[in-house]
């Protein structure tokens, strides 16, 4: 999980200005203009991908962004550097990207019982910015970020105008730091001020920090080139003109530079496949490959009943007494997926009449992670079923004994607009529809059975999950695995009251290649996290968690959580949590507090010495979806005191897309210092949460995650908690 | 279920995806198994590999080797069928049986141009998906179960074997570029072809030279004899229609017609190249004729006259009824004007209730439903004020762009409000209207009220239908002359798209969106030039253009395919 920081130098690079010398660029870009053909497009589907990672051409980035959503995992060799990149087109207007460059000339360490004879690894982060849109005469404008919060070996950045001739994409931007080395033009920033002439060459100790007081100083150079789209389907050539002369690169062996310019082409096989081939820098032969898939268009086709639709044939019961409520029941749950709850444990269950013809079910929904979805056609249903003197239909969510929402129908209306009764006004804000029939508000406890029922359950559910844990970046081994068996637990006592619990099987693992159970770090930290290593080698038979929880809605909004036993592989202890969630509301509030004690990695059960009271309070907020901006996204920060007793606070953003799938990045920020906390300086992490509805052809709520802290270390470490309440309204 | 192939192949693709993701995630399939103390809400009994993979996992396995096989079944049961039915294919997916669910009267051109009735027939699957035909002749497809296609209607200039048809237009409703799964954008795709029709001495004149002065020959059809699917033997005159494009061969419309009956038992029509031939084979034989054409609820309005209000005489209270004018463009007659006619119905009555009706007597083309439109009296008023508001909205635009000297966009503003007072335009409930579908589901099958319609007391209400034949293209208005970035496109269904132009924004397929047949074209302002106190207006003009009555004579571009 963890590397050692090298190369900070903390030389000065002295800069002269100089006169633009492109021309020969200019002249060429300007007769690929004028030799374009008139009615060519903008490509279609994912775009050619740079040797960084992100829409680009071979070195050079270009101001292009992919379609929204688009994932592309990319592998680029260019002879000295091996390049792995994932790039994510996280809103229209930005691009993200992930890479490791593996340097083959450079060993991980100068010490070789570290890091044996493996390579050097640098990580890097890269963003991309949207300024300007194509127009007729406007080109397409980006400003873009490269290698921040890293090292900084490959730092730079740069501002890229792109604009379609035909088939030609001509590029042209202005570069600096690494993409600036070339120096072939006076800084503008320099004109300004004279401070923006130097750019500090090394970077902070320990690296990971945004580095903004170099920006767009130093040396700069004019950067470019050509996309081709040929005539055959898929396949594009490329000429750039780059603005690094690898002057300054530090590969293990200088970088012999015999031509300023690159050539490749692409090639896509189809919508996830393409492949690269370049010539580079007048002597190197490059190849690289991408796989695409694409976010918000990700779909999986369901076998489930159709959504049903009103007939004429249909024929409600008189009265509720007619009513089959054993079929109502398994129509629900297999058209709708609500599984009526348990509360009122009799034959049919489930269902309450109450005197102002309202007909409420208290109900969890198992299968839709659309909740509309499932209201609508649990409505269809209803209104099929239940006698027309019924004018509301309620659903209350629930989840255990914590009632979510309450949806409540409209019968009359609803069924109006079902049943082609009356005709939608398209002059009238006030239209008859589904959405105007339906409205959502918080459940009651007090009047809800399922929320106190005490009864017991007694309903035990296991499940195996194979369980496939990464570690990238490690310093004896790039990739450490391992391949475990999970096996899951829940008991249910009472809809208040279950235990649940995980046990790991391993079944293959690489930890072998461990020389070091702790890293040798100088950090004054109480080791919380960073003894992952004694965890991962001791036990081949380990439990994960074991733990009881106990639940309880106070009020309409209030919900509350107490738990306690082994809670996570590191810790164990008590805790509590409250979460105020006003429904129809953009912000949620919680608070949580935990005692625990840190677990001995050396046996099963026992606990080592360390404890600490931790917690947080917590802000949730989700941006409107028609935000300009940052649609289907929320905002979590997090204040309190965290596992090394430092205090401080955890940022969290998430986007969901069409598709479910949930891209998150998080940073924590708190009280130790850089040297204390060590190399990263603060601790940051990505994940993708994958809904599992997309590979199967029936709905699941069910879901996979991807997580990824760059590098584990001991500041800012929160406590794994299993079941977080506000999880339970947001999976 | 037709076309389940099609439908399979996107499956494959995506569970491949799904492997190969599932290991990326390090979280594959779960493995889970549950015991619970529900039996009333678990009708499914559990199998092993429901046990073992879950059954989630257990449904997709199921689709992905599951193979339907083609319906197959002996004359005998044949025989037995209590309905009328036939086999169908589309392209090579299986065979599927469909119930006739629906007979209409239609009328026919004879030679001697005499009006005979013939049949317009409803056939359904078990899934709800629908063949319309016209006289044996297919004219739509409807709620297809596939992954991207969702209907077919097609268009032709004559449905009467006497009289041999030189067009043939496909529109398929297909998933447009701007479209994902989460969010469906469907657009209509047009394939038009010329017809050369004929029968096997003729054969040899599939010249693409010769199109155009293609006539039905005079000599004898070839006949074959054929084994019906109910063990009938009989004999089959053959009727070819050879499709070509731009001089292209592209397919061959094969009609074989019982020579007792007239009827078509077996046909092979061109759907386009998505779906390729739609084989149609008579099972079961319907052998009913026309229904009764007396008491017609309908009166013929001249073309001249104009609807007068209709008030009731014996002192009954007029909500008790509805009136409905029928405009009716899709005519064959030469004439090529609209048809009037107005009925009188109780306030209440569904929509299909109306549109059988209006059948009983038979139609002479079948009407293009995705342009039919339905107002009443009291829609129509409140378009009219919207009409005149956004009329001064454009007014003060202009006055807004004079004042800052920018007198291009002025005179554009003014250009568009005078032709936003000349539009026809006729507000509209519903943007397409699918019989078929009024007949399947009550939601698409309104109902209609008395209080809608209403304008003035103690008349009775009306609602006006209009049916339109099968549109040309799309219609552009607006500032015709500018080459816009992006246009508005209001699809024959209402859909409301901005669709980027020009090769720097846009690539063919987002482009083709704008070329929809029964699309409205509105060319604009760019909304960049707008201020923001105008920034809604495109949308607002759009909104209005859902409303273009397509049956109005006025509209010149509406002219029917038809000749």
């Amino acid at each position: 999980m963890s590397a050692i920081s090298h190369n900070m130098s903390q030389g000065k690079l002295q800069w002269k200005p100089k006169s633009l010398l492109a021309l020969s660029l200019t002249a060429l870009l300007a007769s690929a203009a004028t030799h374009g053909v008139a009615h060519a497009d903008t490509p279609q589907g994912p775009l050619n991908q740079s040797d960084f990672g992100g829409v680009g051409l071979i070195q050079t980035p270009t101001a292009r962004m992919n379609p929204y959503g688009e994932l592309s995992i990319n592998y680029a060799d260019s002879d000295e550097y091996r390049r792995t990149a994932i790039s994510l087109q996280l809103f229209p207007w930005l691009q993200t990207t992930a890479r490791y460059t593996d340097i083959r000339n450079r060993l991980y360490s100068d010490d070789p019982n570290f890091s044996g004879d493996q390579t050097y690894k640098d990580k890097g982060f890269d963003a991309k910015v949207s300024l300007v849109q194509e127009s007729q005469y406007m080109p397409q404008i980006a400003l873009g970020l490269q290698d921040v919060g890293g090292t900084g070996l490959f730092a730079g950045e740069y501002v890229v105008a792109n604009k379609r001739f035909g088939d030609f994409d001509v590029s042209l931007g202005l570069g600096w730091g690494y993409l600036g080395q070339r120096d072939n033009v006076s800084n503008p920033f320099c004109e300004i001020a004279d401070t923006m002439c130097e750019r500090d060459d090394g970077f902070g100790r320990g690296g990971g920090k945004f580095e903004v007081d170099k920006w767009f100083r130093g040396p700069a150079a004019v950067f470019g080139g050509v996309q081709y789209h040929t005539p055959i389907q898929g396949l594009s050539v490329m000429a750039e003109y780059e603005g690094n002369n690898y002057q300054q690169d530090n590969a293990g062996r200088p970088i012999i530079v015999d031509s300023p310019w690159n050539f490749g082409a692409n090639y896509a096989y189809n919508d996830n496949i393409s492949l690269r081939l370049g010539y580079q820098r007048g002597n190197t032969v490059t190849f690289g490959v991408s796989i695409n898939y694409n976010f918000a268009s990700a779909y999986q086709l369901k076998v489930e009943p159709a959504k049903r639709q009103a007939k004429i044939e249909n024929t409600t019961p008189a009265t509720l007494n007619d009513v089959d409520y054993n079929k109502l029941a398994a129509d629900l749950l297999r058209e709708s997926g609500w599984r009526i709850t348990e509360s009122t444990a009799t034959e049919q269950a489930t269902a309450t009449e109450q005197a102002t013809a309202t007909y409420t079910i208290e109900a969890t929904q198992t299968r839709f992670r659309d909740t509309e979805e499932a209201v609508d056609r649990a409505a269809r249903i209803l209104a099929d079923a239940l006698p027309e003197q019924i004018t509301h239909y309620q659903i209350k969510e629930f989840d255990g004994n914590l009632g979510l929402r309450q949806h409540n129908i409209n019968a009359d209306l609803y069924k109006q607009q079902y049943r082609g009764e009356r005709l939608d006004n398209p002059f009238s804000s006030q239209s008859h529809s589904s959405n105007q029939a339906i409205r959502t508000t918080s459940v009651d406890p007090e009047t809800s059975t399922t929320a106190n029922n005490s009864a017991l359950i007694n309903n035990f559910n296991w499940s195996i999950q194979p369980d496939l844990d990464q570690s990238f970046g490690g310093a004896e081994s790039f990739y450490i695995y391992q391949l475990s068996l999970k096996a899951s637990a829940r008991y249910t006592l009472t809809n208040a009251l279950s235990i649940n619990g995980k046990i790991g099987v391993d079944i293959a693992n690489s930890y072998d290649k461990f020389n070091y159970l702790v890293d040798d770090s100088e950090s004054t930290l109480p080791r919380v996290r960073t003894r992952i290593r004694e965890y991962a080698v001791n036990q081949d038979v380990w439990l994960d968690n074991l733990q009881v929880n106990y639940t309880k809605q106070l009020s309409n909004n209030v919900f509350a959580s107490v738990y306690g036993g082994y809670l996570e592989r590191m810790y164990g202890g008590v805790g509590a949590e409250v979460l105020y969630r006003p429904e129809n509301s953009r912000f949620a509030y919680g608070l949580d507090l935990n005692m625990v004690k840190q677990r001995d990695p050396y046996s099963d059960l026992g606990f080592d010495d360390y404890n600490v009271l931790t917690g947080h309070a917590s802000l949730y907020y989700s941006i409107p979806e028609y935000s300009a901006w940052l649609p289907n996204s929320t905002i979590i920060a997090r204040v309190g005191r965290f596992l090394a007793k430092d205090d401080g606070i955890q940022l969290e953003f998430q986007h969901e897309f069409d598709s479910g799938v949930i891209a998150g990045a998080f940073a924590a920020f708190t009280n130790v210092s850089d040297e204390d906390y060590g190399e990263g300086s603060f601790t940051k992490g990505f994940y993708l949460s994958i809904p599992f509805d997309l590979f199967f052809v029936r709905h699941t709520k069910t879901r996979g995650a991807i997580g990824w802290m760059p590098i584990l270390r001991d500041g800012g470490q929160m406590l794994h908690r299993s079941s977080q309440l506000y999880h339970r309204f947001n999976p | 279920m037709l076309l389940k192939k099609v439908r399979l192949h996107r499956v494959f693709s995506a569970i491949s995806i799904s492997v190969i993701a599932g290991l990326i995630c390090g979280a594959s399939l779960p493995l889970s198994a549950q015991v619970t103390s529900q039996p009333e809400q678990q009708p499914e009994q559990s199998t092993l590999l429901t046990r073992i993979l879950g059954k989630d996992a257990e449904a997709s396995l199921q689709l992905l080797f599951d193979k339907p096989a083609d319906v197959s079944l002996t004359p005998e049961e044949v025989r037995a069928l209590p309905y009328a039915a036939n086999y169908a294919r589309m392209g090579d997916s299986p065979r599927s049986l469909l119930v006739l669910g629906e007979n209409d009267n239609v009328t026919t051109i004879a030679p001697d141009n005499k009006h005979v009735l013939g049949l317009k027939q409803q056939w359904f699957s078990a899934s709800n998906e629908v063949v319309e035909t016209y006289n044996g002749y297919v004219v739509s497809l409807q709620n297809l179960n596939l992954s991207q296609i969702k209907h077919v209607w097609v268009s032709r200039d004559s449905y009467s074997p006497e009289r041999a048809s030189k067009n043939y237009a496909v529109d398929v409703r297909i998933t447009s570029p701007f479209h994902t799964e989460h969010k469906p954008h469907y657009m209509t795709k047009r394939y038009s072809y010329d017809i050369v029709s004929l029968n096997a001495s003729t054969s040899t004149q599939t010249d693409a030279a010769n199109t155009a002065n293609a006539s039905l020959s005079s000599q004898a059809l070839e006949t074959t004899s054929l084994l019906l699917p109910d063990g009938r033997s009989i004999e089959a005159s053959i009727q070819r229609e050879v499709l070509f494009q731009n001089g292209q061969l592209q397919a061959t419309n094969e009609f074989y017609r019982d020579s007792t009956t007239g009827r078509i038992v077996h046909s092979k029509q061109w759907l386009g190249p998505e779906l390729g031939y739609f084989e149609f084979t008579e099972a079961q034989p319907y052998n009913g004729a026309a229904g009764t054409l007396e008491n017609w609820g309908f009166t013929r309005v001249p073309n001249s006259a104009r609807f007068q209000a209709l008030t009731t005489t014996d002192g009954s209270d007029p909500t008790q009824y509805i009136e409905v004018r029928v405009v009716n463009a899709a005519n064959t007659s030469t004439t090529n004007t609209n048809t009037k006619h107005t009925g009188l119905f109780y306030a209440g009555s569904r929509l299909n209730q109306v549109i059988t009706e209006f059948h009983r007597k038979g139609v002479t083309a079948p009407f293009y439903e995705p342009l039919t439109r339905l107002s009443s009296g009291k829609l129509q008023q409140q378009l009219n004020q919207q009409k005149q508001a956004l009329i001064a909205k454009l007014d003060r635009l202009a006055q807004h762009y004079n004042q800052n000297d920018q007198n291009k966009l002025a005179m554009q503003a003014s250009i568009l409000a005078t032709q936003l007072s000349h539009w026809p335009l006729a507000a509209s409930y519903l943007h397409g209207v699918s019989l078929a579908n009024a007949r399947l589901y009550l939601a698409e099958n309104p109902v209609l009220h008395s209080q809608d319609a209403a304008i003035q007391k103690n008349h009775i209400g009306y609602y006006a239908l209009h049916f339109a034949a099968s549109p040309q293209g799309p219609k552009i208005v607006g500032l015709t002359n500018t080459n816009s970035a992006f246009v508005y496109v209001i699809d024959a269904f209402g859909v409301i798209t901005k669709v980027p132009m020009h090769s720097y924004n846009s690539y063919a397929a987002q482009r083709e969106v704008a070329e929809q047949p029964g699309a409205v074209v509105l060319k604009s302002i760019a909304d960049s030039d707008l201020p923001n106190e105008f920034a809604g207006l495109n949308m607002e003009l759009a909104q209005l253009l859902r409303h273009w009555n397509w049956s109005d004579s006025a509209s010149e571009e509406s002219v029917s395919v038809v000749n």
